[in-house]
């Protein structure tokens, strides 16, 4: 076959080119670190990446959430250990004070100190956190009160969302949304990605508001709470105030500043509620660490995801450098093939 | 009979003339598209001599051209795919570097969005994750308007280069035009081939397949025809030119650049006509990959605007108020075609989002966003109960599924009374799910309102159309200029969800009344929030949906991808094609430097020695002087 001069010298140039074209695009993912730069370096792979980078980033949020979520359930706790602790000092003194040694004055006297803890428990169970939030007004964060006085029994507390928060058309309505404490945060992948309406919520998610009537519930009280405890006989209040620790407290205050020996109702009652408590507190213990776990069990999710998109994504530096390598030898041999060939030509021989 | 002086001298003339083609060959080794000459000696006609036939020495019977016909048409069509390529690949690899440069951008603030809602439903009654929500929406507006700017830029772009590039086509065809004339004269009067006039030709044309694909046939009297390369439109027919023009498509406002040719009077579009070349290149590229991916991109948006806007009518705001716009909704007319008779202009047509309503038969809580003033059974009050509010609401969410990143074109028919829908792009007749063809009739049953893939078409406000009458609509394109966040007021994004009170105490509240849930409620806005995990983009006939919003937009930087690597690998055999091509020209009609030194040498000695030849015959007559001589 017939080879023309230009050939030679096209092939030469080609072979240049392309070994440079190959150096540039080594040197780009080389200095880049990255094995796919733009779409065309492999589509699939960033089709890739892009969801892996949205799981990763979505794990992250997560866990910010699921951080949220323990510093308010934190809250929560301690409010309600204080509550317990308060409880507990009032049982101990409605033991002491069944006790027939005290007479009308001292009972007079621990009535004051009971008062004090009424305070400490009404504050704590009107709790407000850092955003201006009730902590246990179910999903009415925004009450002035939780637990407000009872307008159809004077000197007690009902919850807002309790029938005894209102009476007739002077008052507010019953605030029944408080009865729902339906904010739930999501703290890991959910199946159907929706949260239904119903106070209820799905498995990723954790709730973090409480509705303070279940919390702060005294169940099966027996306790009857009545208009003067000094009274002959006592009659009962009609309608009955919540049931709640609050109001068992301000019936053992009353029953003191009548001077009587408090009913053994009170003591069950304050037991009954202390198991409550300390129910609700393992509850929201139960709660941190299903966050602690998801938090675990996301980071390790994580952790696969990262390394899979490195092996998709990062580029190879020793695979890369070798390449390069190659090339530059390539392009070397290439460029002095130039030469030689170019060198060569019979007119040089003439003469 | 010729004597022995008259042989040196047309010896010597024959060799110069060897060596003159011999030095053309070396002068021309650099000129583009030269085929290399070589003298033909011949024999010269043998005379009759008294004893036998003596020849009567050399001549130069011509100068022929080492050309193969079949291989140049071989590199023609070879140069055309390579440019096609070529510009392909070149303007491809701007989108993508636009895509790529903007990827990690978008990648993130749409994860920075979603993460803003999570903070909300966190925390949905602090006014600073409100405010976050809005400020991150806007910040990934001005991220996403950024890349919808560039992709209209991109549009514009190619439409000054088709413009360019159909300007270069006319003025080559010009100057073939300008050659064939010359040729046919030289071979008329010259009777040898005009070599280089010749190879200039072939150049041309070799050139001119850069710019488009064409098919060439050769005449007797040697000019050559230029067709199309479906063999359509003649481009240079009997020494003819015919024009191409670059000019907008009949669609009003369209602003699309196409190319048309002259027939007959007509002008006729033949955008589709061309496979090859720059020309060629660049509409593929506008067709499959710059369309495509706004169409996609279209989608992506489309998708996150209804499903954001759509849940957020789901809730409440903080004021117990019903969700309103978040996003600006979809909201478009049609084109019309400038043809067209009827009084409709395109302005009445509207196509929108809307999925459950209609506007003929008006029904309870079918169009939200809800006006809590609004008396039932007003549309656009809340649905009777909780459960229809839902219902309404998968509709919705079914129908964003529906969306095709497509271009719409709607056809009157005045024997039918409505309107067919087409793929604009390419011309087929749409079906729908239940394999029959998309049909909006303006009397029963649509009354001129339907939802084709996804999206709401009305033509109930629209003038009277007469039969023929084209509209088109690209609603994926337009939400790429309209992409706003309208909500301004914290207070009002709509974090709370549906009352979980049960009201009659059945277990059930899809019975229940539309109602606001507590102040401090988030199961909306974590509704919202999941939307980035839900799949809701390009459902299956099943209704399964296969992508999310952020799905949405990486098929589309996917599809850029793969439009840029396709034509690389494209590219690189077209290349190679014709680089063999080449090789063969050039093995068969290149010059080799070598050759043409041994050739100069070669004839060199031949004119030494033919000069050689009349030195004897003077020495020869001189010695017969000398005889005679006194």
């Amino acid at each position: 076959m017939r080879v023309s001069s230009n050939q030679s010298q096209f092939q030469s140039f080609d072979a240049i080119n392309k070994h440079q074209q190959a150096i540039m695009d080594v040197q780009e993912k080389l200095s880049t670190g990255k094995r796919v730069n733009r779409p065309g370096d492999d589509p699939i792979a960033m089709n890739q990446i892009h969801s892996l980078n949205k799981s990763i980033n979505t794990l992250t949020q997560f866990e910010k959430n699921g951080q949220f979520a323990k510093s308010q359930l934190v809250q929560e706790e301690t409010a309600i250990s204080g509550t317990i602790d308060g409880i507990q000092r009032a049982r101990e003194l409605a033991i002491l004070m069944k006790n027939d040694t005290y007479g009308a004055n001292d009972r007079k006297a621990t009535a004051l100190e009971i008062g004090q803890i009424i305070e400490q428990v009404k504050n704590t169970m009107n709790y407000t956190n850092s955003e201006g939030e009730k902590l246990f007004a179910g999903n009415s964060v925004n009450v002035a009160e939780a637990f407000v006085p009872d307008p159809n029994n004077p000197g007690y507390y009902a919850y807002v969302g309790s029938t005894n928060s209102t009476v007739g058309a002077a008052t507010a309505a019953i605030d029944v949304q408080a009865n729902f404490g339906a904010r739930f945060v999501q703290i890991g992948f959910d199946a159907d990605n929706q949260l239904d309406a119903g106070d209820l919520g799905d498995s990723s998610r954790v709730r973090i508001t409480d509705n303070g009537d279940r919390v702060f519930k005294v169940p099966n009280a027996t306790t009857q709470f009545v208009d003067d405890p000094a009274g002959t006989p006592p009659v009962a209040l009609n309608p009955q105030p919540d049931a709640n620790i609050l109001n068992i407290l301000v019936e053992f205050q009353k029953t003191l500043q009548a001077g009587k020996a408090p009913a053994d109702n009170l003591v069950t009652d304050m037991d009954k509620s202390l198991t409550q408590l300390a129910d609700i507190r393992a509850e929201i213990g139960g709660r941190q660490n299903r966050i602690d776990a998801q938090y675990d069990a996301g980071q390790t999710f994580k952790l696969s995801l990262e390394e899979r998109k490195m092996n998709i994504e990062q580029m190879d530096l020793v695979q890369g450098i070798s390449t390069l390598t190659q090339h530059q030898n390539a392009l070397q041999i290439a460029q002095q093939i130039f030469s030689k060939v170019q060198n060569s030509s019979l007119f040089n021989f003439i003469n | 009979m010729a004597d022995m002086l008259t042989i040196g001298t047309n010896a010597t003339n024959t060799f110069k003339r060897a060596l003159d083609v011999t030095s053309h060959n070396v002068a021309n080794i650099g000129t583009e598209g030269y085929n290399r000459q070589r003298a033909e000696i011949l024999s010269d006609a043998p005379g009759n001599a008294s004893v036998g036939f003596h020849g009567g020495g050399s001549k130069i019977g011509t100068v022929q051209r080492m050309y193969a016909d079949f291989i140049q048409t071989q590199l023609v069509d070879a140069n055309s795919q390579k440019s096609r390529y070529n510009e392909q690949l070149s303007v491809a690899k701007q989108l993508e570097g636009v895509v790529a440069g903007n990827d990690a951008g978008i990648q993130d603030f749409m994860q920075r969005l979603f993460d803003s809602f999570h903070n909300l439903a966190n925390n949905p009654t602090s006014s600073t994750s409100r405010q976050q929500v809005i400020s991150e929406s806007t910040n990934m507006e001005s991220m996403l308007s950024n890349m919808s700017g560039v992709l209209g830029e991109t549009q514009v772009q190619t439409n000054g280069q088709i413009e360019n590039i159909v300007q270069q086509v006319n003025e080559k065809l010009t100057s073939i035009q300008a050659i064939n004339k010359e040729v046919a004269n030289s071979t008329n009067y010259g009777g040898q081939p005009p070599n280089d006039l010749l190879d200039q030709r072939d150049e041309a044309i070799k050139q001119f397949s850069g710019l488009m694909d064409i098919k060439t046939f050769k005449q007797p009297d040697g000019r050559i025809e230029i067709y199309t390369a479906d063999g359509r439109y003649p481009l240079l027919n009997d020494n003819v030119r015919t024009n191409l023009s670059a000019s907008f498509t009949d669609f009003r406002n369209e602003q699309r650049m196409e190319v048309f040719i002259d027939v007959s009077g007509k002008q006729k579009m033949i955008s589709d006509s061309v496979q090859g070349g720059q020309l060629g290149g660049l509409l593929d590229f506008r067709k499959n990959m710059l369309d495509k991916s706004m169409n996609e991109l279209g989608v992506a948006l489309n998708g996150l605007v209804a499903s954001v806007n759509w849940q957020h009518y789901q809730g409440y705001d903080l004021n117990g108020n019903p969700g309103q716009d978040f996003y600006q909704p979809l909201s478009m007319n049609a084109m019309e075609k400038a043809t067209n008779t009827g009084a409709e202009d395109g302005t009445n047509i509207k196509v929108s989002f809307n999925p459950v309503y209609d506007p003929s038969a008006p029904v309870q809580g079918t169009n939200p966003p809800f006006d809590p003033a609004a008396v039932p059974p007003a549309a656009n009050a809340q649905p009777a109960t909780y459960g229809d509010k839902q219902t309404n609401f998968q509709t919705a969410m079914a129908q964003i599924g529906e969306f095709k990143a497509r271009e719409y074109e709607l056809t009157f028919s005045s024997a039918l009374n409505g309107y067919e829908v087409r793929d604009y792009r390419t011309g087929e007749v749409l079906n729908d799910a239940a394999g029959n063809p998309q049909f909006i009739s303006l009397g029963a049953p649509d009354n001129g309102v339907k939802n084709v893939e996804g999206l709401q078409f009305d033509f109930s406000a629209a003038l009277a159309p007469t039969d023929g009458d084209q509209f088109i609509v690209k609603p994926h394109q337009e939400i790429l200029n309209n992409f706003k966040t309208i909500i301004a007021d914290p207070e009002t994004l709509a974090t709370r969800g549906q009352s979980s009170q049960d009201t009659n105490n059945d277990g059930l509240l899809t019975d229940e009344v539309p109602t606001a849930s507590a102040y401090g409620d988030n199961v909306n806005i974590a509704n919202i929030a999941s939307l980035q995990s839900k799949k809701i983009l390009y459902s299956d006939q099943n209704g399964n949906a296969a992508e999310t919003i952020l799905g949405g937009y990486s098929k589309m930087a996917t599809n850029v991808g793969m439009y840029v690597s396709g034509t690389q690998i494209q590219l690189t055999a077209q290349e190679n094609v014709f680089n063999q091509v080449n090789d063969r020209r050039e093995a068969y009609s290149g010059v080799n430097l070598d050759e043409e030194a041994a050739n100069l040498l070669r004839f060199q000695q031949a004119y030494q020695a033919s000069a050689q030849i009349i030195q004897t015959s003077q020495s020869l007559f001189q010695s017969l002087l000398g005889a005679v001589r006194l």
